[in-house]
């Protein structure tokens, strides 16, 4: 009698088990979201043949990427952008030269890759502006700068914003434009002639980060360690460099739709690496294999924009961000995946 | 930002894989770090497939989100159903059946709802692609060939079946050379096959000889004997799938023209691939006939004959810049890095650039023409004149040349400059090895001196550099 009521007990709560199995499977599936429901993109992304925006990112070969986001995270559609003007003039690059006290006349060069290059050097001052890209890069010098000196006090990091700061919103540049603080970034010394992101109390230099958005997201560019307006000032302050990268004048095309994380899934070799180790810039990790696993848990949507001004569209792109394993030691990772569904196919 | 030593601490517990190993780690490290260790464990929850693990997982997170750090909103759902379901499963089983039936109960429906929650969320897993570094040299180094460089979609070789070192007295002589392109990774389509060749001798660079195609692994398809390779419709197939290769032959002949030259040849193959288009990568290979041109010359790196002047204005180690390291004297690997072999030229009169013209220093070719934050625009010369060794000319305001070029001692690469972490207008001049490392010199304490020689002394340059001077004076070395 008591094995009998025992076995009932079991089947009883077997059943249940099985039930409870049941409505769990039930209550999950209820809550996910329906298969991409998104229309059909062929028809206006060919009409664009939109061009790969991480074409000019680190392609190394990636170990395991374990993903752990959803298609919940992501938009089913992202605007994308005709890039109207984004070359500079000669008469725009000499009013650029006068707006950081620069009279004389420049070197004209030519670049293989990124065209003609205007550049001063007048007194301790270096100027150089990229025509095609609008890249502008300042050095107001003097040539005996302190980029290693890691002796005496770091000014307070709400004044070396401010400083920052105040270069940039007054530089003829960025006069009329919407600028927001992004991130502030310490450069130790470390091996010869290279630096790591570190401590302040370590660091000689500070990397003061700012950025202008597009459609609420970060404009960022292809050179993550520095972005795309940086200032780098030493421990007193002095500015060691200027490096401004502005959103060119653009016009929305159109909304297209995104890619999901089945597209990830389908093209791993797609995915670049946007910067290793916090964007540090020890050369220690160039060319190093990443070959162990990557955790994805977090992402980004930006705008990126291309350094050598070779581009039409201003282009969403996700940044995934997590951790993975270099040279033994845990560092944070960021892959960059064209947001655009069939962007650069 | 937790220390280093607190770091490995942490990656040692949360790799423990324990509940309580994940706990210690929450409590030991910032916020940064316990989403780390959340993730990770995470992960291993949803690849592991284990109800402890996920509980594991859930604690770790639940610890990270005590301490500030945001929801893993993916990770929780997922975990978040784990925990429902794991703890039913136990309190049922324990109060009623044996192991058998827990076994049952608890493994199956678990196992089952983590590879449907995996699917239902979309957490993906990618395979590793294969393991390839796009600028090292495949394969074995040798001072005559570069194996392939550049995109890791394109494998592409070239090598002389019929040796590298040739004497004079060889001449007129005939050279077979093989070329051989593999799809890497995935099935190359749109295949073009360009070929370069440039002789070399002391009085400058000249044409080579016609190459004409001798067999192929395509051979009925294939023009015969008789057409250049360079403007032949050759039969290049529509596609190379992953894993196969195209391989040709090509040969030249040579006649007393060659005598004391280097015949530096190249082939470049442009690809899409399936996830990329308009991939590249070339290789180089050359032969030696006779007394070839210095390797490197003794020239400065820079241009003189316009009247421009120069100095060095720091040598190669000491206790600036050029290292040894002041402050981590142990590189990534492990040892001890050496001096940079390297010296800094410094144009008297850096107002004007155009003339000041940045110039290899030997034949070779061109490995890297590109830009980065800290080295600003640099150029990177691989040898192909019978030494290992790559150049590296850094700093500069301007590229003249790409991936792939031919170049000769007196090659114009660029424009002088100080793009990057420069102060001042400078080219940093250097030398190393084929994989990136460091020239070592004699007598430098704690390094071995079995590495072959440095090039930043006499003959290589043409006045000695004081190892360790920084400043103009102290170096005491005026260009010309």
């Amino acid at each position: 009698m008591v094995n009998m009521f025992k076995q009932h007990q079991t089947m009883i709560l077997v059943a249940v088990s099985f039930i409870s199995l049941i409505v769990v499977i039930a209550l999950t599936l209820g809550r996910s979201r329906p298969e991409n429901t998104i229309p059909s993109d062929n028809v206006t992304t060919s009409r664009f043949q939109l061009e790969d925006p991480t074409d000019t990112l680190d392609s190394r070969s990636l170990g395991n990427i374990n993903f752990l986001i959803s298609d919940d995270d992501l938009p089913r559609e992202l605007p994308v952008y005709q890039i109207l003007n984004r070359s500079k003039t000669f008469s725009e690059t000499m009013a650029i030269a006068r707006g950081f006290g620069i009279q004389s006349d420049p070197s004209v060069l030519n670049d293989i890759k990124d065209g003609t290059i205007f550049v001063w050097r007048e007194d301790s001052k270096y100027l150089r502006v990229e025509m095609r890209s609008g890249l502008v890069n300042y050095k107001p010098g003097p040539e005996d700068d302190h980029k290693n000196d890691t002796s005496g006090n770091f000014l307070d990091q709400d004044t070396l914003i401010f400083v920052a700061k105040n270069l940039l919103e007054n530089s003829p540049l960025l006069k009329n434009e919407s600028i927001s603080f992004d991130s502030i970034e310490y450069f130790v010394p470390t091996e010869a002639e290279t630096f790591r992101v570190g401590d302040r109390d370590e660091a000689a230099l500070a990397n003061v980060k700012f950025v202008q958005s597009v459609n609420g997201f970060r404009l960022v560019n292809d050179l993550a360690r520095l972005g795309t307006l940086s200032v780098i000032v030493d421990r007193s302050g002095n500015i060691f460099s200027v490096s401004i990268d502005k959103l060119p004048s653009i016009e929305l095309i159109d909304n297209f739709p995104t890619a999901l994380t089945n597209d990830i899934k389908q093209n791993p070799k797609k995915v670049t690496v946007y910067s290793l180790a916090g964007g540090s810039i020890d050369t220690k990790f160039d060319n190093v294999i990443v070959d162990g696993q990557v955790f994805i848990d977090d992402i980004e949507i930006v705008y990126l924009q291309k350094t050598s001004g070779d581009q039409n569209f201003l282009q969403p792109v996700y940044l995934l961000r997590g951790s993975t394993t270099l040279l033994d030691e845990i560092v944070e990772i960021e892959l960059a995946y064209p947001a655009i569904k069939n962007s650069g196919f | 930002m937790a220390a280093s030593g607190e770091k490995s601490q942490v990656r040692q517990l949360a790799e423990a894989g324990g509940k309580k190993a994940a706990k210690v780690a929450v409590k030991k490290a910032g916020k940064a770090i316990a989403k780390k260790v959340a993730v990770r464990v995470a992960a291993g929850a949803v690849s592991g497939g284990t109800a402890a693990a996920a509980l594991l997982a859930v604690d770790a997170l639940r610890a990270a989100k005590k301490i500030g750090v945001k929801t893993i909103k993916t990770a929780g759902k997922v975990l978040g159903s784990f925990i429902i379901l794991a703890h039913m499963m136990i309190i049922f089983s324990i109060a009623a059946v044996g192991t058998t039936a827990l076994s049952l109960i608890v493994v199956v429906p678990v196992a089952f709802v983590i590879i449907f929650t995996i699917i239902n969320t979309g957490a993906l897993v990618v395979p590793p692609s294969d393991v390839f570094s796009p600028f090292s040299p495949q394969g074995q180094f040798s001072p005559f060939a570069t194996g392939s460089q550049g995109s890791r979609f394109i494998d592409a070789t070239k090598q002389s079946l019929t040796g590298n070192v040739f004497e004079n007295e060889d001449l007129p002589l005939r050279v077979n050379y093989e070329i051989t392109i593999t799809a890497t990774e995935e099935n190359l389509t749109n295949i073009s096959i360009e070929d370069n060749c440039q002789a070399i001798n002391a009085d400058g660079s000249f044409e080579c000889p016609q190459f004409l195609v001798i067999n192929t692994s395509a051979a009925s398809s294939f023009p015969s004997m008789g057409v250049p390779l360079i403007d032949t419709e050759v039969a290049i197939p529509d596609q190379i799938i992953t894993g196969n290769s195209l391989t040709f032959e090509v040969a030249a002949e040579f006649d007393e023209r060659y005598a004391d030259s280097i015949v530096t040849n190249t082939v470049r193959v442009t690809a899409d691939s399936e996830s990329a288009s308009g991939e590249t990568s070339f290789a180089a290979t050359s032969i030696i006939i006779g007394e070839a041109p210095a390797c490197p010359g003794p020239i400065w790196p820079v241009t003189v004959d316009s009247g421009q002047t120069y100095f060095v204005n720091q040598g190669p180690g000491g206790s600036a810049s050029h290292g040894p390291p002041a402050r981590s004297v142990i590189s990534p690997v492990g040892v001890p890095l050496p001096p940079y072999e390297a010296i800094d030229i410094h144009p008297v009169d850096s107002s004007r650039l155009e003339d000041k013209l940045v110039i290899a220093t030997h034949p070779g070719i061109v490995i890297g023409a590109d830009k980065d934050e800290l080295g600003g625009k640099f150029v990177k010369i691989r040898a192909t004149c019978g030494l290992n060794f790559v150049s590296q000319y850094v700093h500069m305001e301007t590229l003249a040349v790409s991936d792939g070029d031919i170049v000769n001692v007196g090659t114009e690469l660029g424009n002088i400059g100080m793009t990057g972490f420069a102060a001042s207008v400078h080219v940093h001049y250097e030398f190393r090895d084929l994989r990136g490392g460091f020239r070592i010199r004699p007598g430098i304490a704690g390094f071995p001196s079995s590495d072959p020689p440095p090039y930043m002394i006499v003959p290589f340059i043409p006045k000695e550099v004081p190892f360790g001077c920084v400043g103009r004076g102290n170096c005491g070395v005026d260009i010309p």
